[in-house]
């Protein structure tokens, strides 16, 4: 039996398993259904609780904050909660399908008892999800940012088994994996390069963000091609009551955010734009050479959505963001335009469907503003062009079906050099496009079996093409091209399959504990061409070729999860493995960019990391945050590099241990304070030296065979807000943060140079980043 | 190509810079490495540079002249020929060509050692080496002093040939050679030029104290082989600062010797042309 055929066996014996769900759907069944929103903004909410007293059980909103559940026809005691908010009960004689709209009111701030029904549903214990983690945009607000800019990354990297990839990197390894092995979706579009300013700041502007949440390897069967983390993140909708601002001014940008009904609880729009000025500073600046140089980032945020009726809405969302540095004789820009439309559509009150268009690109642009002839302009980009349609059937009370395909066309424009002047004597130099297709087709359920289980069990077949036109070069052992074909136009030349199983079990302790299972296989076919720690934008992404195999990654992890006092403290301890085959490294000294034969550069081989991560959470109260602690390994072997011989990866940090506490000391004064500690970062040391053309030239270690000192850092920030006055619709808050609040002298990088007075002394620098760092941001919001 | 690379560079050290990065000496424990033969072999009849030296490598921190090795046989062939080096009384471990010996271009050669006493493990060393033919056809070479970067730049005219060439710049000011370390040295490749008249490329920058106006200004330009560029990248990378956002994990820098030596025997030929620097 070939690959093919075993493929559609598989798929046709999980569509007949389906089909068993379909037949239990029991007759004689009502449906609940509706959205679920906050009353004071409009806002949908995603994960809000739905539960069904006399069942003792319930269900949870999707991701637009849709629910739906079928029961019986009786009478019921529906609760509906969500974390921060005020249950709403409604006693409810079902007699027929049934629509009910719920708009939860946010309940005061910094009470330790919040009104609690005590009958809501876990939704952290009972859904079949694990290694996941969601932090919403004021949570990510309390947490102390590096020169006050508030950074979603750098939030992220503040949970367990998430790590950064280099102190002030955009960049973020999870469990061990390299940066480019994590999807980042804004609004369903791909962000490739999610820093500004070379990765000190992301892209994200916390105003018009609504939550992120990471999925750390257990992906859901709707997303695939990355092998370590989903990094989903969702732009606010805009208030669709009343119209709202704000804003504020720190000493890294400025920042405006606008949200409000276009028309009332029918459409509602939000824009954000963010500048820095860093640059207007350099007018000041006495050196006439200073003041004609530029450097800044932008980023704007807009979405408008639209509700048709009941059952279709309308969302359009889009990113625009640039990094711009600009001076007498160079010029260098570089930026991500994501655009993303969606349609929520409810064909039934059993099935719900989403269907999307996303256009998305990267590029950069690298040269001089003048036009002599060494000049020349240096171009690259990416673009993808993604189509997406998700089904969701509520079949029963017991079973939840998703399934549905994405395609997605890239265009990779690897780059080009030309010279800008007539008598340049720069010849062009020009990579050309490659074009692949990133196919998905996937089906999976969610099923509950008693009141204890809930297995999920989904399969995502996924498929690759690279397209014609295109060349594709053959190399030898040492990554030489000895041959190569090229490709007529539109001819799909190389072909790819992946069958994806992703398996979870939940066992229900009781109704505050529970013990989970997963499996997943995740197939990545895009990577991106870095072998430095932090990355650069420069770095190009480049897909699987006859050449480059998709890499293949699996994990299984198992977890306990408990939680405290009503959902006070969430507690969890996961333990994971992972193995990853044709792991892409580099040769040594590999050219990366402007490379025709990149591919001649790789090198494959296998990864494999394990590790084992805690995290007690609070989630209300004066005193909020989590505590986590992360053990952890991840290595590497791959024929050429080390002797063969396995080794650390860069992202290989045993301890890490994080603290973030935001405490409300008075209702108008709070204080953010997080503290992390990482073990030092794997190095590669020299152990010897040899002269030649009077220089000291080292001799290195094994791969990766030191370790800087370990990392870690204190941040503080507080918060000063106006007395709350309802009259007045203006509020200002004013925000003090220090980064590295006790000056640890964390290594960055450690060089080794030779003394210039005695050329046979030879020593070990080592460069920290950033002492104390005091900021200062004036908020407001109207 | 190179250039861009250094402003790219320039940039992330003004940014790390400019937000309040730190450099400080630090202790370090090192283990020491095993020892290896270190070679530097020269067959460069235009510059007068005809030698093999041999040394020993030692551990990193050693700080200490690098032992020599001497009483070794060291041997060129010419394809045809055997020619033996005898070592210099004067200077340990150098081992000079005969002066019957002549170099010829697009010929490779091979250099055959037999030591007296095992270094890293063997008796017996040997490598190959090509010398490519001579961009010869300088028209001129002009020293300009660049206001924007505050930098003599060195600009050469002269057809460039087809066909893949790769380069070596060496400078000297006053017959006195100033790019005595490799850090100095300047190399480039005909990739984006090639066949091309150069209009006065870019090929040496020098730092506003190196030179004078007045100054006789001499241009060594030497055709290298693909090898020995590519050593001579990876030695400088090796060399220079590493940055987190830009450079690779630190790889030991290739040779052309076999059984674990370190070093190079390099084999080029060179043509010089000579300017007054002008006032900036």
């Amino acid at each position: 039996m070939n690959y093919k055929s075993h493929i559609l066996l598989s798929f046709l014996a999980l569509f007949l398993c389906f089909g068993a769900v379909a037949s239990g759907n029991v007759k004689g069944e009502y449906t609940v259904s509706g959205y679920i929103t906050d009353q004071s903004n409009g806002e949908s909410l995603p994960g809000a609780t739905i539960y069904i007293s006399e069942l003792k059980k319930g269900t949870a909103s999707n991701i637009y904050g849709y629910y739906s559940i079928s029961l019986k026809p009786e009478n019921y005691h529906i609760v509906y909660s969500y974390v921060g908010y005020g249950d709403i009960v409604i006693d409810l004689n079902l007699t027929s399908d049934t629509s009910i709209n719920i708009e939860l009111i946010p309940s005061a701030k910094n009470l330790d008892e919040v009104e609690i029904t005590g009958e809501a549903i876990n939704d952290n214990i009972t859904t079949s999800q694990m290694s996941v983690n969601k932090i919403d945009s004021k949570t990510i607000k309390a947490i102390p940012a590096l020169l006050g800019e508030v950074d979603l990354v750098k939030a992220l990297q503040l949970l367990p088994g998430v790590k950064f990839a280099a102190e002030g990197s955009s960049g973020i390894s999870v469990r061990g994996g390299s940066p480019d092995q994590n999807l980042i979706l804004l609004d369903e579009a791909n962000v490739y390069n999610a820093g500004h300013l070379m990765g000190f700041f992301s892209v994200f502007n916390n105003d018009a963000v609504k939550s992120v949440e990471l999925y750390k390897g257990d992906l859901p069967a709707k997303y695939g091609g990355r092998l370590a983390s989903l990094v989903d993140i969702r732009m606010k909708d805009g208030n669709s009551k009343q119209f709202h601002g704000n804003g504020g001014i720190g000493i890294i940008s400025s920042r405006l955010m606008l949200e409000g009904p276009i028309a009332k609880d029918k459409a509602s729009f939000m824009v954000a734009g963010r500048r820095s000025y860093a640059d207007l500073f350099l007018m000041f600046s006495k050196d006439e050479d200073l003041k004609g140089n530029s450097l800044y980032f932008y980023d704007l945020n807009g979405k408008v959505n639209y509700r048709i009726n009941q059952k279709n809405q309308l969302y359009l969302s889009g990113y625009y963001g640039k990094d711009v540095f600009k001076s007498d004789f160079f010029k260098m820009n570089w930026g991500n335009a994501t655009g993303t439309l969606r349609w929520n559509h409810i064909f039934d009150e059993k099935l719900f469907s989403n269907f999307t268009f996303v256009v998305n690109q990267f590029d950069y642009n690298i040269g001089f503003t003048d036009d002599g002839p060494q000049s020349f302009l240096w171009q690259s980009s990416l673009t993808d062009y993604n189509l997406k349609a998700n089904f969701t059937w509520f079949a029963n009370t017991n079973n939840k079906v998703s399934f549905g395909f994405s395609g997605m066309f890239h265009d990779f424009f690897p780059g080009t050099i030309e010279g800008q002047s007539e008598e340049s004597f720069i010849s062009t130099y020009s990579l050309p496009d490659n074009f692949a297709m990133e196919s998905a087709v996937y089906i999976s359920n969610e099923q509950k079996i008693g009141t204890r289980v809930t297995l999920k069990y989904g399969l995502r077949l996924s498929i690759f093409n690279n397209i014609g036109p295109g060349t594709s070069y053959t190399y030898n052992g040492d990554g030489y091209v000895i041959d190569s074909t090229a490709y007529a136009k539109g001819d799909f030349y190389n072909t790819y399959l992946g069958l994806e199983p992703r398996l979870g079990i939940v066992y229900q302790l009781n109704e505050v504990s529970s013990i989970k299972a997963s499996y997943s296989r995740n197939y990545q076919y895009i990577q991106q061409a870095q072998n430095s720690v932090a990355g650069s934008p420069l770095n190009i992404w480049f897909p699987a070729s006859p050449n480059v195999k998709p890499q293949i990654g699996d994990q299984v992890a198992l977890g306990y999860f408990r939680n405290f006092k009503e959902g006070l403290f969430e507690t969890s301890a996961e333990v994971y493995y992972k193995n990853i085959k044709n792991a892409v490294d580099f040769r040594d000294h590999a050219e990366l960019l402007l490379n025709k034969y990149l591919e001649g550069e790789l090198l494959i081989g296998k990864g494999w990391g394990y590790g084992t991560e805690f995290m007690v959470k609070k989630n209300y109260g004066k005193i909020t945050g989590w505590i986590s602690y992360t053990w952890s390994r991840a290595f590497r072997q791959i024929d050429g590099i080390n002797n063969d011989e396995p080794y650390s990866s860069s992202y290989d940090r045993p301890h890490d241990f994080s603290v973030v506490v935001n405490y409300d000391l008075i209702p108008r004064l709070s204080i953010g304070l997080s503290w992390i500690y990482m073990t030092g970062q794997p190095v590669t040391f020299p152990v010897g030296r040899y002269e030649y053309g009077n220089t000291n030239v080292p001799i290195y270690s094994e791969r990766n065979d030191y370790r800087m000192a370990d990392y870690h850092r204190m941040d503080l920030s507080i918060t000063w807000k106006d007395k709350p006055n309802a009259e007045k619709r203006w509020h200002n808050e004013f925000n003090i943060s220090f980064y590295n609040l006790y000056n640890r002298k964390n290594p960055w990088v450690i060089n080794f140079q030779t003394d210039v007075n005695d050329p046979s002394v030879t020593y070990a620098e080592m460069t920290y980043l950033f002492g104390i760092i005091p900021a200062f941001t004036w908020n407001f919001k109207f | 190509m190179r250039n861009a690379f250094t402003y790219i560079m320039i940039i992330a050290l003004a940014i790390v810079a400019g937000l309040q990065s730190c450099s400080e000496r630090i202790d370090i424990e090192l283990e020491e490495g095993y020892v290896k033969l270190a070679v530097e072999g020269y067959l460069a009849p235009n510059d007068g540079k005809n030698y093999v030296s041999l040394s020993e490598s030692s551990g990193y921190f050693s700080n200490m002249p690098a032992p020599t090795v001497s009483n070794a046989v060291v041997e060129v062939k010419d394809g045809a020929e055997t020619f033996t080096l005898q070592e210099d009384a004067e200077q340990p471990g150098m081992y000079m060509f005969p002066d019957e010996f002549i170099a010829e271009r697009e010929q490779s050669y091979e250099l055959n050692i037999n030591l007296a006493e095992e270094v890293g493990g063997f008796l017996n060393y040997s490598a190959t080496t090509y010398m490519p033919r001579l961009t010869d056809q300088i028209d001129s070479v002009s020293v300009e002093f660049n206001t924007d970067f505050e930098y003599w730049m060195v600009k050469i005219y002269a057809w460039e040939p087809a066909g893949p060439d790769y380069y070596m710049f060496n400078a000297l000011r006053n017959d006195t050679l100033i790019t005595d370390t490799i850090s100095e040295i300047s190399i480039g490749n005909d990739e984006l030029i090639d066949g091309n008249y150069m209009n006065g490329v870019i090929v040496m920058g020098f730092g506003k104290k190196s030179l004078k106006p007045g100054d006789k200004f001499t241009l060594v330009l030497s055709n290298i082989s693909e090898d020995y560029y590519n050593y001579i990248i990876e030695l400088q990378t090796e060399i220079s600062y590493s940055v987190p956002v830009f450079s690779g994990p630190p790889a030991n820098v290739s040779s052309n010797i076999n059984n674990g030596a370190v070093g190079y025997f390099a084999a080029y030929p060179s043509v010089y042309t000579s300017t007054i620097v002008r006032s900036p």
